[in-house]
Formats: C-alpha cells, structure tokens, sequence
C-alpha cells in the first residue's frame, strides 16, 4: 500500500480510506502492513504508536495482542482504534464507530468487537488514531536485584515522569536476571532530562541505568497474561519457568507478552487461566483458543449473533 | 405511559425494609427533570435502596409491577437519561457511596456506583493518584452516571475518558443476578466476551451498575495553564490544530467563542477579556524538568497563530483566574436565561469554522441566543441555545436548531456525542445517524438484558419502548 484508496464500500456510510493531519487519524485496510500505514503517516509527522511488527498487518496484531509496549503510554488497541468496516456473518459490511477520536454515539460495539475473534465477523478496515511523531528518542536499560527494580518501578510509575514514557518493561529470559528496559520519544532536546532523571533514580534505587541506542525490538508474542501489576511479575517467571524462552512485562499495566520455547499446554493454561481470572484477567492471544462462553453469557451471545444473521 | 399494577407500592415495599419510598408529589417533583429541566416527565415514586442488597431485592420484584424504571444518581445528566421518560419508577442510588478501596500498590480503586466524583477526588489526593475524567459537574455528579455516559471532560484530551479508566465493574441484571465484568486486573476475567465494554456508556439500558473498579494514575506534578485571546476564528483554529499535534501533549485545549465571552462579561464574573475575541485555554503538565523547559515553545506557539495577548502562569491562583471565564459559563447559563439546552456533538476540527457558522446563521435566523464552548483538543462541540419555554414556540426553534445541527454533523464526518451520551433528547436522531444497518446491529444489544425495555425505555433509541 503505498497511497490511500478511496474505496465505496456497500454500506455508504463505511468508512472511505482516509488521513486526516488534523484530527490525526487515519483510516487503513485491515491487511495494510504497520511499515505502509506509520510510512504514509510520516508524511505529516505523525505515527501509529502500537506497532510490533513492521511487516505484520492491523489484522496480526489484533489479533495477536491488545496491548502493544507503547500501550504504557498511549494505551491498549481498543482506545486507538475508534472506528471499523465490519464484515457481518451475512457477509454486509456495516460501519462501526467513529471517524472522530471521541464519541457516546450508541452502544460500544467497537470495543466489543475489536478483540472477538471472528465469531461476530471480521474487520474490513480500520480507522487509527496517530499521534505526533517526535524526532528524539531516548532508551535504557535498568539492571539490579528484582527487589531494587521493583522499587524503582513504583517510583517510576508513581510519579508523573509516567506519563511521558512509553515503555517500561520487565524482560524475563533464561539467561539473564531480570532487567527493565525503557524508552520513549520526547521533544527535541529533552532525551538529556530522561536520562539525568533515570540516572539519579538508578543511583538511589541501588540498581544500574545504562543508556541505550536502539529501542528494543519487540515482537508479536504467543499469547498474552492480563494481570494485576503486582502479580505481572510472579507469572512471567512461573510461565517463562515452564515454557522456556522470555516474556516482556508492561510493567505499569500488569501486562505480561509471553514468547515461550515450547506451546502451553491444557493443564498450564488452565492454571494460568484461574489465577488470572481470579483478580479481573485474562489470557488472549493466536496460541490461546478463545475461552468457551459460560452459562450465563451463552445465551446473550446466541441472542445478538441471531439478530445479526436475520440483517 | 405504562401503568403501573394497582398493587405496586405494596409489592416495592415488601422488597424495601431499610431503605425510603418516596411518593409526595413535592418529593418527586426534583426526580421529573435531569440538568437542564426545562423536560419534565411524571414519576410514580422513587425508591432509594438502603444498599446493594436491597436493591437487588427491589430489581427482582420489580417485574411483577408492571412498571418502567429508571436508575439515577445525581441526576446531572444534560441528555434526557435518567428521566422516567415513559413515567414509572425512579431508583435513586444515592445510599451507594462508599469508597470500598484505594489500592496503591495496583492503582486502583473500588467504588460503589453513587459516589460523587470530586468525593474520590479527594479521597485520592493523599495517596498522589489521580482518577482523570473531570465532567464539569465533578461537585455532584456520580461515577455510576459518569460510567452510565461514558463521561468525559476537559483533561480527556490527553488523559481520555471514563472508559479509558474502567477495569472492572458490578452490576445487577433484570433477573436479579449480580455479574461481575473485569476486576482490579481490567481483563474480562472468566467471560469469553468483554462485556464489560459493552456496558460502560449504556446508559442504564443494560443493568443496574453497583461498584466499579477504577484504574489511577499518578497525578500531574506540576502544570501551567495558558490563555490567548484570538481576533478570528481561522487563528484560534491554528492555534488548536498545532496545540493538537505539539508533542508536549496537552492536557487540555478548550474553546470559547465571542458570544460566550459576551456572556461572562456582562456578567458579575466579568474577568475583563476583549469583546469580539475567541479565547483559547491549554494546560500543559508534567514533571518540573520537562513542563517548564515547554511553557516558552507553548506561548510562541500561541503567539505565532496570531495572538498577541497570551497570559500564563503555573499558580494555582493564577491559574484559577486563566479558567474563570471558562468555569463560569456554564453556571452563568442558568442565569441569563430561563431555559438552556447544551447541545454535544463531535466535529472533525478542519471543520470548526463552517460548524460555527452554520449553528449562528441558524439560530440568529430563529431569534435564539447562542454561545460555544469546545473540549477542542478532540473536536468536541457544545453549543449552547438559551430560550424561554414560556415563549410560544421558542423551545420548538431549539429542538428544530438541534436537529438540523446533528444532521449537519453526521453529514460532515461527526458524531451526535462526545461525553453526554444520546438519553432521551437524542434518540431521534439516531437513526439517521446509523443507517438501517447500523441501527438494527446496535438494536440487538439490549434485546438479551432488557428485553421488554423496562429499564430505562425510550433512551438511545426511541424504538425502546416498554410495552
């Protein structure tokens, strides 16, 4: 995809693909590539923060994940994403949300749908919202005792140097101790502010900061723990203890990426699955089967699929 | 209107030992309106359950009487929600209002559906947290309102709104059953569905909400507020497009137009700002290190979009005085006319000027005053129509304004709401707005909760009728 198509959907009131510079938001086929979609977005100096993968499409990391790294920042895909084209399991295509980046318009379909498999349909399209892009960018690397890096997080995400850092995140693997990687983007001339400020609190939290050039790369993972921030860390060990292979913790939402050396199997996850449900989470991702309905919700789902197919 | 069954205040009473029936015209007469009043609509009684129990004891017998109802905290909507639009019962949660937890540790907090906004304000300023949706009624407004409307306010700009901020929530269904959606850790927890999504801005049409857990953040350390005064509109919109995209990320980005300022002029809280001039207020916060390094770059901004009165400061008394023009208008409403409707819609922001203009051409044409406010950092319109519904016909002009507003609206990329939610006033609109389409997907929602529209009928949609 190298320019925006406009594009007559059959419901006319779908979205066009589109880029709006002023109210930062653009809309952009489902299989467009993240690289296609933040290249047209540079032109205006704007980016879609939640991109993994360059090369993977919207789809594959809807898909695959809720929340991106970025998301400490600028939060999970269902408040960047405000509008769809939705393929109905008619086969219609029906528009879904906005094309502005703030409504009460009806009941939240969008946020509904966003993550639901393709038992309701499928995305056509979806509308982004971008936000500046900054041309400085700083990055780091946190190591210690997990005791001293603990503490280091809650100072980081109790003050409002929080608000200003995409990432922070735990990294579990297997052949390191636990360390923190950070890193954002800020106005030009500022990167010197982070670093000072992440310097002095690695110096009275007794740990080591270490500056550094590239972001890391984080890619799409296996599946994905919603958790509690403070039970995030405890479950990326015990996973990447029985798994293998490293797990990235957003550390400020109690999201756990988990990229395992061998799959999950039916007695871990279920395991994984009461511990997490337990406090209000959950499991989501392409190595994880979508939780069967429960009693209570069955019949709602057969109520609204059922007036869906009669459209 | 649906009559109740003859048996009806027997039957609520026996579900109600502790808490209080209200049934005196003088009591009910407050229950007839939400924020605006110049609607009112007959209530039957009101019920305000002791508690969480109790309520759940009244929602199971209340199929047996036959009547609709309505939930309702403060009642501060200015859409027509938590009115009893097609008469019956209003519940009043208005015993719901404690804060059950503040939790540090995993920045949450669990809070019972009726407590006021600024009361958890308050209670979390000691811990250095901050809950950031901030409806301008923050004084009385309740959180289950606030969830109910998916509320929004002046720092959802940067900060977003109240859904961004739900990560769990309690309510009780027409069967009696209590759910829970999500918890402290914002997942769906042991649903295949994220049903929490779907409740939050329902406006009372799914469920009765009872507690809800809240996500916090770490409050703003240190903020300055701007103000600039523009001569035209095409360089108050500048100053708002490139506030929008300046990557220092403002908290806020609000929107006066001259009749407003009139407004606040010729009135007692006059602040002495130049008449004819459209008013801009930003607020930029942040740790001391990066915001104040940002106030020189922010004021030239405001300067170089043609502004050559631009004030700033980062004391909380001076900042006060930036925002008192902004903080009276809508008290001042009240005040300069006997009715008002503040309308919320959401524009593209390429397409303020034509907007404006089309709302004053309208309403100079009607002979109807108008003022306009905008969250404008995220294009979100509130004009305001002032009138007198003892003026034959005046209030006819408004609703006819409105509809010919949100039609325009639709046609240019908008939305019909941005934070107050479609109640009751806004429902006709809606299907024009969606299309066949996507009225009869949206239609489907409440069938499987609600499925006789007994709670809360005729809000969203005016098809949801009960019968």
């Amino acid at each position: 995809m190298t320019s925006l198509t406009s594009r007559r959907a059959t419901d006319p009131r779908c979205f066009n693909h589109f880029l709006d510079p002023v109210d930062m938001i653009g809309c952009f086929p489902a299989e467009a590539s993240m690289a296609e979609i933040n290249q047209l977005a540079a032109e205006h100096d704007l980016y879609f923060p939640l991109a993994c993968d360059p090369v993977r499409s919207v789809r594959e990391h809807v898909a695959s994940l809720e929340y991106a790294p970025e998301s400490t920042r600028f939060g999970p895909y269902v408040d960047n994403v405000p509008g769809m084209n939705w393929k109905l399991p008619g086969g219609q295509l029906v528009r879904i949300g906005e094309q502005v980046v703030k409504s009460t318009t009806g009941y939240d379909l969008l946020r509904f749908l966003l993550h639901s498999g393709e038992r309701y349909g499928s995305a056509q399209d979806y509308v982004l919202r971008l936000r500046p892009l900054s041309h400085e960018r700083y990055a780091g690397i946190f190591t210690g005792t997990p005791e001293c890096l603990q503490a280091l997080v809650e100072a980081i995400v109790c003050s409002s140097w929080s608000h200003w850092i995409n990432c922070l995140n735990w990294v579990v693997s297997a052949e390191d101790a636990p360390f923190l990687e950070c890193y954002g983007a800020c106005l030009t001339g500022e990167g010197g502010h982070f670093i000072d400020y992440f310097s002095g609190l690695a110096k009275e939290h007794h740990t080591s900061f270490e500056p550094i050039a590239e972001n890391p790369i984080c890619p799409l993972p296996a599946f994905t723990i919603k958790t509690t921030p403070s039970q995030a860390l405890t479950l990326a060990s015990q996973c990447k203890e029985a798994l293998g292979g490293h797990a990235r913790i957003l550390s400020a939402l109690g999201v756990v990426l988990m990229y395992p050396e061998i799959p999950i199997n039916d007695k871990q996850l279920r395991e994984l699955h009461s511990r997490t449900t337990m406090v209000g989470g959950h499991l989501f991702g392409t190595a994880i089967q979508p939780y069967e309905s429960s009693p209570k919700e069955t019949p709602w789902i057969e109520s609204i699929l059922n007036d869906w197919r009669q459209l | 209107m649906v009559s109740p069954t003859p048996s009806y205040k027997s039957t609520l009473q026996r579900a109600m030992s502790r808490g209080q029936l209200l049934t005196r015209p003088a009591q009910l007469v407050p229950y007839e309106a939400d924020g605006l009043g110049y609607k009112r609509y007959p209530v039957e009684l009101v019920a305000i359950p002791a508690d969480v129990e109790e309520l759940q004891s009244l929602l199971k017998v209340l199929k047996e009487t036959n009547a609709p109802f309505v939930i309702r905290g403060a009642g501060t909507s200015l859409s027509g929600g938590p009115v009893a639009a097609q008469g019956g019962i209003i519940i009043h949660l208005s015993k719901l209002r404690k804060i059950e937890e503040i939790n540090p540790r995993d920045r949450f907090a669990l809070v019972q559906s009726g407590v006021v906004l600024n009361e958890l304000e308050a209670a979390l300023e000691p811990h250095g947290l901050y809950y950031p949706p901030d409806p301008s009624s923050g004084l009385s407004c309740t959180l289950g309102g606030n969830v109910a409307t998916n509320a929004g306010g002046i720092h959802c700009f940067r900060y977003g709104v109240t859904g961004n901020y739900i990560l769990g929530l309690e309510a009780i269904l027409l069967d009696g059953s209590i759910v829970q959606f999500g918890g402290p850790a914002g997942g769906r927890g042991d649903w295949r569905e994220d049903w929490k999504r779907l409740f939050v801005g329902s406006e009372g049409t799914l469920g009765v909400f009872t507690r809800f857990w809240l996500r916090l953040i770490a409050r703003p350390e240190k903020v300055w507020t701007f103000r600039a005064m523009y001569p035209d509109i095409n360089s108050a919109s500048e100053a708002i497009r490139q506030l929008a995209r300046h990557p220092s990320y403002p908290a806020a980005i609000e929107f006066m137009d001259p009749r407003s300022i009139d407004m606040v002029e010729n009135s007692p809280m006059s602040v002495g700002l130049p008449r004819n001039a459209y008013m801009i207020l930003t607020e930029i916060d942040g740790p001391p290190e990066l915001v104040d390094a940002r106030v020189g770059p922010i004021a030239q901004l405001l300067r170089n979009c043609g502004s050559d009165d631009v004030s700033y400061s980062d004391q909380a008394n001076q900042r006060q005085a930036l925002w008192k023009a902004r903080k009276a208008q809508g008290g001042l409403l009240g005040q300069v006319s006997p009715d008002f409707v503040v309308q919320d819609a959401v524009i593209p922001k390429s397409r303020l000027n034509e907007i404006l203009n089309f709302i004053y051409e309208k309403a100079d044409a009607a002979g109807i005053a108008v003022t306009t406010i905008m969250h404008a950092g995220d294009g979100n319109l509130h004009p305001d129509f002032l009138f007198d519904q003892n003026k034959p016909g005046e209030l006819e002009k408004v609703e006819q304004i409105g509809k010919e507003l949100m039609k325009k609206v639709s046609e240019i990329g908008g939305t019909l709401s941005g934070e107050h939610g479609i109640g009751n006033d806004k429902a006709a609109y809606m299907a024009s707005h969606l299309g066949p389409l996507g009225q009869a997907i949206q239609m489907a929602i409440p069938r499987p909760f609600n499925t006789r529209s007994q709670l809360n009928p005729m809000k969203v949609f005016p098809e949801r009728r009960y019968a």
